[in-house]
């Protein structure tokens, strides 16, 4: 299910995992350009019934407040459903803007996907 | 100091991008504040394409960078209407993702990671410098 958007410079694919957990993997630029390309996948992975969506982050190189839009919204989206969200292994420069953005206190920012795991199941 | 012109249009970001990341790097900015002053450039550029021009005409906005006496200075000029994106005022933190808001995101990382920045009106022209220390 890899997709990739070679004039966006990003890609984004999703797996089932054991636990009916969803994760979604996104990377290169999330920004507009980006963020246009793989929204309308993003949001058809994950707005699943009750979901456990985990978004892993690892390959992300550049996060703009447009990319974070579409994490907000996607969290909203799944708690109106029951379901839950958590974002994984963000590099160290994606992890500052999403804490400067006040991303982390509204959506589990993990270092591995047993927490990660954890997160959403819990 | 080095100069870019770029045309209100999103897909001018990634040149913005390019530009900002080898002039910065070129200077001597480290690496991480590179990509810092690339998320606020993006952020309030794109701000300027949304907000400043009501005619959805083509304009232009000027960036220009220097580093000197520990610092690194981006200036943002463009011919819209005075617009302060710091006049909005700060949001709380939102204490639940259903009260978080969606908007405004891209001002308040502009905040938080270069709280030196400064807007002024200057010659008929909005000017937005970001600065931040360097090292």
């Amino acid at each position: 299910v890899l997709q990739f958007f070679p004039e966006a410079r990003v890609e984004i694919d999703a797996e089932k995992l054991e636990g009916g957990i969803i994760r979604v993997r996104l990377a290169g630029r999330m920004d507009v350009q980006g963020t246009s390309a793989i929204e309308t996948r993003f949001t058809a992975y994950t707005v699943a019934d009750k979901g456990a969506v985990v978004v892993d982050l690892s390959g992300v190189t550049f996060l703009a407040s447009i990319g974070i839009r579409a994490l907000i919204l996607a969290a909203k989206a799944l708690q109106h459903r029951g379901g839950k969200i958590a974002l994984l292994n963000p590099d160290a420069a994606v992890r500052k803007v999403l804490e400067m953005a006040g991303v982390d206190s509204l959506i589990p920012v993990c270092d591995s996907l047993e927490a990660a795991r954890a997160a959403v199941t819990a | 100091m080095q100069v870019l012109v770029v045309a209100n249009d999103t897909a001018e970001l990634r040149r913005l991008s390019e530009w900002l990341v080898s002039t910065a790097s070129g200077l001597g900015v480290p690496g991480p504040l590179v990509g810092e002053l690339e998320v606020c450039a993006n952020e309030a550029v794109m701000n300027v394409i949304s907000y400043a021009w009501e005619d959805g005409g083509h304009h232009q906005i000027a960036l220009r960078i220097a580093a000197g006496d520990g610092r690194v200075t981006l200036e943002i000029e463009d011919d819209g209407r005075p617009y302060n994106p710091f006049d909005a005022p700060e949001p709380s933190r939102p204490s639940s993702l259903s009260d978080a808001p969606v908007g405004g995101l891209g001002v308040n990382i502009i905040r938080k990671l270069m709280p030196a920045s400064r807007y002024e009106r200057r010659g008929g022209r909005n000017v937005l410098t970001l600065t931040a220390a360097i090292g």
